[in-house]
């Protein structure tokens, strides 16, 4: 009978410690956006001063914690890696959408937009973010992804970036972080090409500050 | 839990049970049967009976999409809450009446919650732990299959009221409705 009842109390306490499925954990990405209220405020909105852009054509960086291992991701058919192009025409859609013009880097854009796959970086929970590059805006020279202050993980987030190239001899001589989306979790999430792009959609959506209108 | 003294003198119970949350339905409002009880008594005479007894429960809600904003975003996601809630606790048992069959009874209990209020996104998770204390109320009754058997079943009726909340869910005093049903084993 004791041992019965041992059984009882091991099989209880396992079905009462319980946790959500991570099927059920990864059907939607979480999707955070983030502006500088410093340029988007209710008096000012430094998007409507802005009307062109630029956006890299079909690579996205890749950076990660892991020494070695940062890169340039590019559509391979048959792999994991097939979000690329989609997603960056996707984000040049909505932005085209929001009324600015998309040109190329020797046409002095106004801002540039960014987006990195960062590896074992952590955002949506301890994210110390600078509001500033000190270099070169990391486009055709190569991608300087976020600085950030992280503890290690396994998560891999894709973030995306507005970066203001327009007042950069106003900011000190820096390109300053206007807006940015984070888009996680790519390695666990399936479909993942369809589920950036419905994140992608709701970062624009919950961003209605972002035009220049 | 109890027993007649003149037949028993200890009892052990484990039982099955279920939580209704009064407090914070925002965070888990659910009523969950993710929960165990496990206790042993030691009977003074009749009529009274002391003890101490164990529990865990889990409670848990979901939130589906929707979209916060705070001062300089917003962030879309859907949200599982989970609340952990371990107890342990003293308890003094009154027994109304020794029936052939039936033993109802009252008992107050008192002692120590731990808890851990946990939120789960995507891969993601947050928490916050806690202790706390706890009082219990219950009202129940055990069922003698056979007059002189050790084994039996056991249905209560109880309310925790804890100390234990979350300032980071910003939660307030755990309070619950818990139902147990559950088995007795009775040592003469």
């Amino acid at each position: 009978m004791k041992k019965i009842a041992g059984i009882l109390v091991i099989a209880c306490l396992a079905g009462c410690a319980r946790e959500p499925e991570v099927a059920d954990l990864v059907k939607y990405m979480v999707v955070e956006t983030r502006y500088d209220t410093e340029e988007v405020n209710e008096s000012a909105n430094v998007f409507t001063d802005y009307s062109t852009f630029v956006l890299r054509e079909d690579t996205l960086g890749f950076v990660s914690t892991y020494a070695g291992s940062d890169t340039i991701l590019l559509d391979e058919a048959g792999t994991r890696i097939d979000f690329v192009n989609s997603t960056i025409e996707r984000v040049a859609e909505h932005v085209t959408d929001r009324g600015f013009t998309r040109v190329e880097e020797d046409e002095n854009p106004d801002f540039a937009v960014k987006i990195v796959v960062l590896e074992n970086f952590s955002f949506f929970q301890t994210v110390s973010y600078p509001g500033y590059y000190s270099g070169y805006y990391g486009y055709y020279g190569g991608y300087y992804g976020p600085i950030v202050n992280t503890y290690s993980s396994n998560f891999v987030t894709m973030v995306i970036e507005v970066d203001d190239i327009k007042h950069y001899a106003e900011n000190g001589s820096k390109y300053k972080v206007i807006w940015s989306a984070y888009i996680g979790d790519l390695l666990t999430t399936d479909d993942r090409k369809n589920k950036i792009l419905v994140a992608v959609d709701k970062a624009f959506e919950q961003s209605p500050y972002f035009s220049n209108n | 839990m109890l027993t007649n003294a003149q037949e028993y003198s200890t009892a052990f119970h484990l039982g099955w049970n279920t939580m209704v949350p009064f407090s914070d339905k925002d965070f888990t409002g659910s009523t969950s049967s993710a929960g165990i009880r496990l206790g042993y008594s030691k009977f003074v005479n009749e009529k009274f009976g002391f003890g101490f007894e164990a529990g865990y429960s889990t409670l848990d809600d979901y939130v589906p999409p929707t979209t916060y904003e705070y001062p300089g975003g917003a962030i879309t996601t859907d949200i599982y809450n989970y609340l952990y809630y371990f107890t342990l606790m003293a308890n003094g048992q009154y027994y109304f009446a020794q029936g052939e069959h039936f033993i109802p009874y009252t008992s107050l209990g008192m002692g120590v919650a731990f808890s851990e209020y946990k939120i789960f996104y995507n891969v993601y998770q947050e928490n916050d732990n806690n202790t706390g204390f706890v009082i219990r109320p219950e009202i129940g009754t055990l069922f003698k299959i056979k007059e002189y058997s050790s084994f039996g079943l056991k249905a209560a009726l109880g309310f925790d009221y804890a100390t234990n909340k979350s300032d980071y869910f910003e939660t307030k005093n755990l309070a619950a409705l818990n139902f147990q049903i559950g088995i007795v084993f009775l040592n003469r």
